[in-house]
């Protein structure tokens, strides 16, 4: 209940924080205010538009309290999606002047063309640049660091150059209460910068991380151990399942920076200090950097964080659908489970291409011994000698393994490829699973 | 679930901030619409009756709320537009009514097109006086293919 009113108000927070603008400025009106629908439909747009783009930092600056009721994955994903109705809110912003008579050369760089609506026209076409380098990072090769800074660079450059255009332009804005609510959203996109990049690397400075041991994985994955160092760690532990920032860099202000799930029981963490993360090589930062880590390493790790825990969804039984690395915050959940001497059942399904990419794969057989457990591999290129399970987690291959009716009852967390999600999401509905059920977690986001 | 719930959040937030953007776009032009004193107040723009050598160049120091006061409408003008359209009488021209008496456009209030060739630098855009409603389909480029400048328009 807690949560679902922290939610809801976070959720009316940020709606009254994006149409601030328009309830201002209809309320105090300058008097020459545009007597067109389609000039006042464009500046509403304009503003609304800017006032998404200038809260975007705030939705993924880690800060706890906003991150509690939805999950910086789902918030990371809101960011993502309404960045781009932000972006068409600012396409359609000139478009509506445009029909409504202005000269569409506007639109063009030019010396003749005021400067405020040139800011305007360089914010937006940065603003493109900014959602296409996220969008098409992959397939543009482009390091995620490089991205990671490059964005940070453009979205102020965007925000300063917008709160220019519209100062510069906009007629709202020339009275007093819009003109101090203008100057509110860039301070506010500052205080998130200064406290992202300067106030939360200073408080992680403090409390270092030393690095126990490297272990390699199979499914050519490795296992850092981390232990406080000269601090208590986490004194409540981690809900298992949850993930945290790890700074392999020289401190904690390098943007050398990722969001790693958690491998180990979120209990123990409470009582020796000791956290581990595992960590697949996906060919920059996790092949390059990860494997060069040695016992004895600072490091930094800036967390706990996230909602796919088990004590936050509890249920009479789990399904655990896992793929590839996607294996890492369930095998927390499982050795957190056994740790408690939990007696409810759980059914893990394991994908992977090859035997040899089944990371953990003794040891969840061993976790058998100690808790209700049934593993069920599923293999897409077995040996020949293989007597479990081929081909990719189906319909076939659930119904084959779970109890006959209870497991509608039971809770299902995914963790893999975004494809394996995609796909058990829409598979599980169709077996009856109710939607409210289904646990997933998804940090592909670039 | 969390790939639902984030379309779900999307949808409420974008729904919401498209009604409220309509919603502000129709209630400040109805408002606007209504306002007699705007129309009034932009019907003609009077000379300047005073020298504004350098000891009068400060226009608010008398024209400013609670002296020979400002008209509504110039609340959020810079001072630097004053004698932008105000011209002192001995020197510039008054401003001509919208139509001439044959009901052909009026010619601009300028001496000559400069430095106002950039008709948007004051007119709609950034600028403090819009266009006529009728005008909302013209382009830029058709300004000054009926409204002359005044000095041509005096004409030989």
């Amino acid at each position: 209940m807690r949560l679902i009113l922290r939610g809801a108000f976070g959720l009316g927070l940020y709606l009254v924080l994006i149409l601030l603008p328009l309830l201002v400025g209809g309320v105090f009106r300058p008097a020459d205010a545009p007597a067109s629908l389609m000039v006042n439909l464009s500046a509403g747009l304009g503003y609304v538009g800017f006032a998404v783009l200038a809260l975007e930092t705030s939705l993924v600056s880690r800060v706890q309290r906003s991150t509690s009721a939805f999950g910086l994955d789902v918030l990371q994903q809101f960011h993502k999606g309404i960045g781009i109705v932000a972006f068409c809110f600012v396409l359609v912003h000139p478009t509506l002047l445009v029909l409504a008579g202005y000269p569409a050369r506007i639109l063009l760089p030019s010396t003749r063309v005021p400067l405020g609506v040139s800011l305007g026209l360089g914010a937006f076409l940065l603003l493109a640049v900014l959602i296409a380098s996220s969008l098409l990072r992959k397939r543009l090769h482009l390091p995620y660091q490089v991205w990671q800074v490059g964005h940070g660079i453009l979205t102020l450059a965007v925000i300063v150059l917008a709160a220019i255009h519209v100062r510069m332009v906009g007629r709202y804005v020339r009275t007093a209460p819009m003109a101090v609510l203008w100057a509110g959203y860039p301070l506010l996109v500052a205080l998130v910068f200064a406290n992202y990049r300067l106030l939360m690397p200073l408080r992680l400075m403090k409390k270092p991380w030393r690095v126990v041991d490297n272990r390699e994985e199979a499914g050519d994955s490795r296992t850092l151990r981390l232990r406080p160092d000269g601090h208590r760690g986490w004194p409540r532990g981690f809900a298992a399942g949850q993930f945290a920032w790890l700074h392999l860099g020289r401190s904690p202000f390098s943007p050398d920076q990722h969001p790693i799930s958690l491998s180990s029981n979120g209990d123990e963490a409470a009582e020796s200090g000791e956290i581990a993360f595992t960590i697949k090589n996906l060919g920059d930062w996790s092949g390059r950097t990860v494997p060069r880590v040695q016992a004895g390493d600072r490091v930094w790790v800036d967390g706990p964080y996230g909602v796919f825990t088990l004590d936050r969804e509890q249920g009479p039984g789990y399904v655990f659908l896992a793929g590839g690395v996607g294996i890492t915050p369930l095998r927390s959940m499982l050795v957190t489970m056994a740790g408690r001497e939990d007696v409810r059942p759980v059914v893990l399904f394991y994908g992977a291409r090859q035997v040899s990419d089944l990371t953990f794969r003794e040891e969840l057989l061993a976790l058998r011994e100690r808790m209700n457990l049934k593993v069920v591999y599923v293999v897409e290129q077995p040996p020949p000698e293989w007597d479990g399970e081929r081909g990719r987690i189906s319909a076939d291959v659930l119904r084959r393994h779970l109890p006959p009716r209870q497991y509608r009852r039971w809770r299902y967390f995914i963790c893999g490829p975004a494809r394996m999600m995609d796909a058990m999401e829409e598979l599980l509905p169709t077996l009856g699973v109710p939607p409210e059920q289904i646990h997933t977690e998804r940090f592909d986001m670039v | 679930m969390h790939q639902g719930l984030t379309r779900r959040l999307l949808a409420i937030v974008t729904i919401i901030m498209l009604v409220a953007t309509m919603a502000f776009g129709l209630a400040v032009t109805a408002v606007r619409r209504a306002d007699p004193g705007a129309r009034v107040a932009r019907a003609a723009i009077p000379s300047v009756v005073h020298p504004t050598g350098q000891s009068m160049s400060e226009c608010t120091r008398c024209h400013a709320a609670g002296g020979e006061g400002l008209p509504r409408n110039h609340a959020t003008f810079a001072l630097s537009t004053c004698l932008t359209c105000h011209h002192p009488a001995a020197t510039g021209p008054e401003r001509p009514e919208r139509r001439t008496s044959n009901g052909s456009p009026a010619p601009l209030p300028h001496p000559d097109m400069k430095p106002y060739d950039e008709c948007i630098g004051c007119h709609a855009i950034g600028g403090n006086f819009g266009m006529p409603e009728s005008h909302a389909v013209f382009t830029i480029e058709t300004c000054t293919a009926c409204h002359r400048s005044s000095a041509a328009a005096a004409g030989p």
